[in-house]
């Protein structure tokens, strides 16, 4: 059985932030000024759902998701097709692992922000093991079994979260896709304090010539090997879900909750935020009606 | 003298009533991993191989979950509180068209299941009424492993799954919010769902065929 949402620690969330946030203010102004808020409904039940959906901005969201609708059938999947049909798999999976790696000091910074100082003691391990032994992450020595240490990731949008602020209503980004306020200020952060993306930007090795190529090319890399890793998974949801919208809002919301909270047990070889036991936090069980 | 005997008659029976009431749910615990254990080797033997014609495995498949899972309660759930608003043939018709829809939305899902794919049955534990096996589903050509947590409610005829989380996304939770949202926008109208399903289901048998 597939997993419906997550790739190697990838998922809908986890889209790049780098470069794509400047063109996106304006779309989404845009998108604000032709749609607008939901109104809240009068009777008591419907107003029961509408709040416990916490999709206010529905009408809006929907345009933006019709808008990355079109861009990805149009433009963005049938790279990633075509990615997956030219680049063998060691190929795509050697990629893979050096955007990854070019997480790892975001992913080292969130940790320590979240006080997660065994975690962060891995992803430093990580990086520095991947960079040398691993030529430039190209193998993840770090997480076979001579060193154990499995790849996690993590971002400021889970710290803000783990340092007590709210989600907020369901926001769909345009480009970057389901998201909510607090998630859409950690990709804000990530965008300004990527220490990478900082170094890249700053450095002018040769005192000609600014390295902002190499951002931009870290950003399609980034987006272009999780849009295929997601291919399978994606194809389906829309393929089987009655409204893609709402399939796809449910499924987000429940593995970010699911990113912030869940435990893996030690040595299960699970990707996952944490590394405790899972008894930590159990998988939320519905009680009774869904809704 | 009779205060003092009921003191210790309740200080004996009170670790030994502890005592079995914690032996009984660990018993429960590892009944309802062996129960999850005969259906996950039931479902792959008879729905997971490849040569299986997809009539026969849409038949298969129905059949293990009208054996396994939580049916009439899973059914009503999916669309909640609208249940009560349908009429006896707008129930028929959701069930018949709901039957048709998880049947060919999920047939793929067992015939891909990998040659040495395997769900590798973990801890238990009793959480809201409700038991929940933890599995993970270990396929060697697409790792990491995916965490499948089941959750399994008790009847007069045993375990039924209610509920399968896929790395922490609930099937259920996602067909019901999915469903739910084409009643809001048909302004509650069970026959719009309908519809809408009716529609699907040709959809998806036209990318099959």
């Amino acid at each position: 059985m597939n997993d419906p949402v997550q790739h190697d620690g990838q998922t809908l969330m986890s889209l790049p932030r780098q470069g794509t946030c400047g063109l996106l203010a304006p779309l989404f102004l845009a998108a604000s000024l032709l749609a607008g808020c939901a109104t809240p409904p009068t009777d008591p039940e419907d107003r029961k759902d509408f709040d416990a959906i916490n999709d206010p901005l529905e009408p809006t969201n929907r345009f933006i998701f019709g808008f990355n609708q079109t861009l990805d059938h149009g433009f963005i999947r049938p790279i990633a097709l075509a990615y997956r049909g030219v680049v063998p798999e060691q190929g795509r999976l050697a990629i893979h692992n050096v955007v990854t790696n070019l997480r790892e000091p975001w992913i080292f910074a969130n940790d320590v922000l979240q006080g997660e100082i065994g975690r962060a003691g891995d992803t430093l391990g990580r990086f520095v093991i991947n960079s040398t032994i691993g030529i430039a992450g190209i193998f993840d020595v770090a997480g076979s079994n001579t060193f154990n240490m499995p790849y996690h990731d993590n971002d400021a949008g889970i710290t803000l979260a783990k340092w007590g602020i709210g989600s907020g209503p369901y926001l769909v980004l345009p480009i970057l896709g389901p998201s909510n306020p607090r998630d859409a200020v950690g990709i804000g952060l990530e965008y300004f304090l990527d220490p990478v993306d900082l170094y890249l930007s700053h450095h002018n090795f040769d005192h000609h010539h600014d390295l902002n190529w190499a951002v931009w090319t870290r950003t399609g890399v980034e987006a272009l090997d999780t849009r295929t890793n997601l291919l399978d998974t994606l194809d389906n949801i829309e393929r089987t879900s009655l409204d893609y919208y709402s399939a796809l809002r449910s499924i987000s919301r429940q593995r970010r909750d699911d990113e912030i909270h869940y435990r893996a047990p030690v040595g299960s070889g699970v990707t996952s935020q944490q590394d405790a036991p899972r008894s930590a936090k159990a998988p939320q069980v519905a009680t009774g009606d869904a809704k | 003298m009779r205060i003092g005997y009921r003191i210790a008659l309740l200080a004996v029976a009170f670790p030994c009533l502890m005592l079995s009431s914690v032996s009984g749910r660990a018993d429960q615990l590892s009944d309802a991993q062996s129960f999850l254990r005969m259906v996950i080797d039931e479902g792959v033997q008879a729905l997971t191989p490849k040569t299986l014609a997809a009539d026969k495995r849409r038949e298969l498949l129905l059949a293990f979950l009208y054996k396994f899972a939580d049916t009439p309660n899973v059914q009503q759930r999916i669309i909640g509180r609208y249940w009560d608003r349908a009429t006896a043939e707008q129930r028929t018709a959701y069930l018949k068209l709901l039957d048709e829809y998880v049947v060919l939305s999920y047939e793929d899902d067992f015939k891909n299941f990998g040659a040495d794919e395997h769900i590798d049955i973990q801890n238990a534990e009793a959480i809201d009424g409700k038991i929940v096996v933890h599995s993970l589903d270990i396929d060697p050509l697409d790792p990491p492993p995916s965490r499948v947590d089941w959750v399994l409610v008790t009847g007069p005829k045993g375990f039924k799954v209610t509920d399968a989380l896929v790395d922490g996304v609930s099937l259920i939770a996602t067909l019901s919010e999915d469903f739910q949202s084409i009643l809001r926008n048909n302004g509650g109208k069970i026959d719009g769902l309908l519809d809408v399903m009716r529609a699907k289901i040709a959809q998806l048998k036209t990318t099959k065929n």
